[in-house]
């Protein structure tokens, strides 16, 4: 995405909710913005930008805000989750954060068996793909029911990235089904992701 | 008029104040730490906090979800300690219930509710010290806690109360004027679009003297979110300060 | 990076800080974190302070009430202290009925005021046998950062302090009490206190003064209460990790030097009011 927001222009002004920004002919709206009666209003305080993306289209005007911006998890957002409980239909789990922000507070997610991998959906079993404790690497298919979010692990960048043995130690992946204690040499079956540097940085 | 001239011969009030004149008004956005958003705001002697906590996920209990908008829960408590007469339960009675939901209505015309769909935002807001516009202060903090969270809104709201006493529209009432028995009319107001969010009206007031109430009002919201502008403005600029040095 | 950390391994990211004898927020292990004390901000309850320890945030308001005492002691009021911990103060804190950990916290704070001999409680008397004050401490938490009971002790101590009761005449006629608007009196605290909380990480590391996060990781809690003086007044240690009896007097000793801290804290403070 950055890479595309080659002409952002930082208009040195501060917005405030409800503060008129510019007409709907000149600009279209952005994050923190909204749109009412042919005008485009902010409505969050921070500075002001304008980011050109494709040449030909209007500039798309954006309130930045100092403080992080609050994230739900939405479809498609890459999340990071802790396993909750598993059975032999699905496994319940709680998201720390998306997109590599922190949640001040965990959402309730759910991979069900069929959206474990990609592949041989038929002969997952839930308990030789996950245990609770895991730290998994996954995606959000759906909002799901109202309970939770429906996630899925069938990508082979997503799965389990960290795992702890019996003895507490962090286990070592050996395969993309198999990780290994150092200490106890004990194997374990999980799901495992393949880790891309760039989706995670501390599973190393 | 009973007992006490709540308007003196010379054009002032109990307190000093000109009738349309607010009382002195500190707040500060960011108090607290552990809220997503939070904001104090001191007018007069009415002392009100307010924190925002969201969205999250919908806890169990009353609501459900929404697949196309925020639930946003209020809770309006009044400390034991805020009244002349201790309080006993500090949420919870009718009037709390009902100011609960005046905030709750309030917000729902103002925050951008269809962005985050099947989650809750609450607004927690705590009198501390009550001196009369106790609605008033809690939608002035709450408004400012919101935007310290970050929440998208479409613009402030901002509330100022008026009372009619001999012939004169008096801003900002305190409670030794409110509990005289005059009219007073609270107004909720979105002070760019000047659209009105809410309006309550306490006691008898002549029809013909409502506009020029009401105006009062207006007013007064409109002083109200000059101050309340001044303060996020200085509060953004500052946290982009801090973000520089750091 | 290291938030992400934080969160899928919160106690690794504390063992690679405590390795270096460090806290994530900067303080060394036996750090206690800066205390801000505000008395008298609020003019319609008879004495309050306002405490802010490190991000921890705790109010009290103090109103007196008459009532009848009991026929046992006919001299003597008393006092009722509250211990609220509202949603608004954290996420952790659902509405509703309050939460076992305000109860625990409100019995403790009894508790303590009942062991300390903190003031002569026949001060309290109106009329002998007929009306004496009982005086409501409220504490509220308005931004919850852990080690709730030594901010909430602070609060209530400096709130006693600053409590100016009306004199109050009865009439013996009528029979009917009169509080006089001039004149006030303050209350006469004999014996003052202040609380140190401990924390106990991976069952090894004592650490005081624990913030949310730490009280969250910790594997056992401890509350020593001691007097200005030095006397043991209470130590409330519910279950967890096991301590020596050595670990507990190193702990007490620290308590004592943080009680005489608060206390001199709380006199600066009003003598800084009342200039």
């Amino acid at each position: 995405m950055a890479a595309h927001s080659d002409h952002v222009k930082h208009h040195n002004r501060i917005c405030v909710p409800g503060e008129h920004l510019g007409l709907e002919s000149e600009y279209h709206t952005g994050p923190g913005t909204y749109r009412r009666n042919g005008s485009i209003y902010a409505s969050l305080a921070g500075h002001l930008c304008s980011r050109t993306e494709v040449e030909t289209e209007l500039p798309a005007l954006t309130v930045l805000q100092q403080e992080i911006q609050i994230t739900v998890p939405r479809q498609k957002s890459l999340v990071t989750c802790k396993v909750v409980s598993i059975t032999s239909k699905f496994c319940r789990c709680d998201i720390l954060s998306v997109e590599s922000v922190p949640l001040t507070e965990t959402f309730r997610g759910m991979i069900r068996k069929e959206d474990i991998r990609a592949t041989e959906k038929d002969k997952v079993e839930v308990y030789k793909s996950f245990r609770p404790g895991d730290i998994v690497l996954a995606r959000v298919l759906s909002l799901g029911d109202a309970q939770s979010y429906l996630l899925t692990t069938a990508e082979n960048e997503l799965g389990v990235v960290l795992a702890k043995s019996e003895a507490g130690v962090p286990m070592v992946p050996t395969s993309w089904c198999e990780m290994t204690c150092p200490k106890t040499h004990d194997k374990q079956l999980r799901k495992v992701a393949k880790v891309q540097p760039h989706y995670i940085a501390y599973a190393s | 008029m009973a007992g006490l001239e709540l308007l003196s011969d010379e054009g002032f009030r109990l307190d000093g104040r000109r009738p349309s004149e607010l009382r002195k008004i500190r707040l500060r956005l960011g108090v607290f730490d552990q809220a997503d958003g939070s904001a104090y705001i001191e007018q007069g002697n009415t002392k009100a906090l307010a924190t925002v906590y969201g969205p999250h996920e919908v806890l169990g209990g009353k609501g459900k979800p929404l697949h196309d908008k925020v639930i946003i829960n209020c809770q309006y408590s009044m400390a034991t300690f805020s009244t002349n007469e201790r309080k006993n339960r500090p949420q919870g009675d009718r009037k709390s219930t009902e100011m609960s939901l005046h905030l709750q209505r309030t917000f729902e015309a103002t925050i951008q509710t269809h962005l985050y769909p099947r989650s809750q935002i609450d607004i927690f807001v705590q009198i501390l010290q009550a001196d009369g516009g106790n609605y008033c202060a809690c939608v002035n903090a709450a408004t400012l806690a919101i935007i310290n969270a970050g929440i998208p809104m479409k613009d402030y709201v901002c509330a100022c109360s008026s009372g009619y006493v001999n012939n004169t529209p008096l801003t900002d009432v305190s409670y030794l004027e409110e509990s005289q028995g005059g009219p007073v009319v609270t107004v909720a107001m979105l002070p760019k679009s000047e659209q009105i969010a809410l309006f309550k009206m306490d006691n008898r007031l002549h029809v013909d003297h409502l506009e020029q109430v009401l105006e009062v009002a207006s007013k007064g919201c409109k002083d109200m979110y000059a101050v309340m502008n001044a303060a996020v403005k200085e509060h953004v600029s500052r946290m982009a300060k801090s973000m520089e040095c750091s | 990076m290291a938030a992400e950390f934080k969160t899928a391994q919160p106690v690794e990211y504390y063992k690679q800080f405590l390795k270096e004898e460090v806290r994530p927020d900067g303080r060394e292990l036996g750090e206690i974190r800066s205390t801000i004390l505000n008395v008298g901000s609020i003019s319609t309850a008879h004495g309050s302070a306002l405490v802010k320890l490190g991000n921890t945030t705790v109010v009290c308001g103090i109103k007196g009430e008459f009532a009848s005492p009991t026929v046992e002691e006919p001299k003597k009021g008393y006092l009722v202290p509250n211990v609220d911990l509202p949603p608004l103060c954290s996420a952790q804190f659902k509405p509703g009925p309050p939460s076992i950990q305000a109860q625990v916290t409100s019995q403790l704070v009894a508790d303590t005021l009942l062991s300390s001999n903190l003031l002569n409680y026949e001060d309290l008397c109106i009329k002998e046998g007929n009306m004496v004050w009982v005086l409501y401490c409220d504490m509220m938490c308005l931004d919850y950062d852990g080690n709730i009971i030594d901010a909430c002790l602070i609060a209530l101590l400096a709130a006693l302090r600053n409590v100016r009761l009306p004199v109050v005449t009865i009439d013996e006629d009528t029979g009917l009490a009169e509080l006089s608007s001039t004149e006030d009196r303050s209350l006469n605290i004999v014996n003052q206190f202040a609380a140190t909380t401990f924390s106990v990480f991976d069952d090894s590391i004592l650490l005081v003064d624990p913030t949310v996060e730490e009280e969250d990781l910790a594997t056992g809690l401890m509350t020593v209460i001691v007097t200005q003086d030095g006397r043991l007044c209470n130590i409330h240690k519910p279950g967890g990790t096991p301590l020596s009896t050595d670990q507990i007097q190193d702990c007490i000793g620290r308590a004592q030097t943080r009680a005489k801290e608060i206390c001199s804290l709380i006199d600066d403070t009003l003598d800084s009011i009342e200039r």
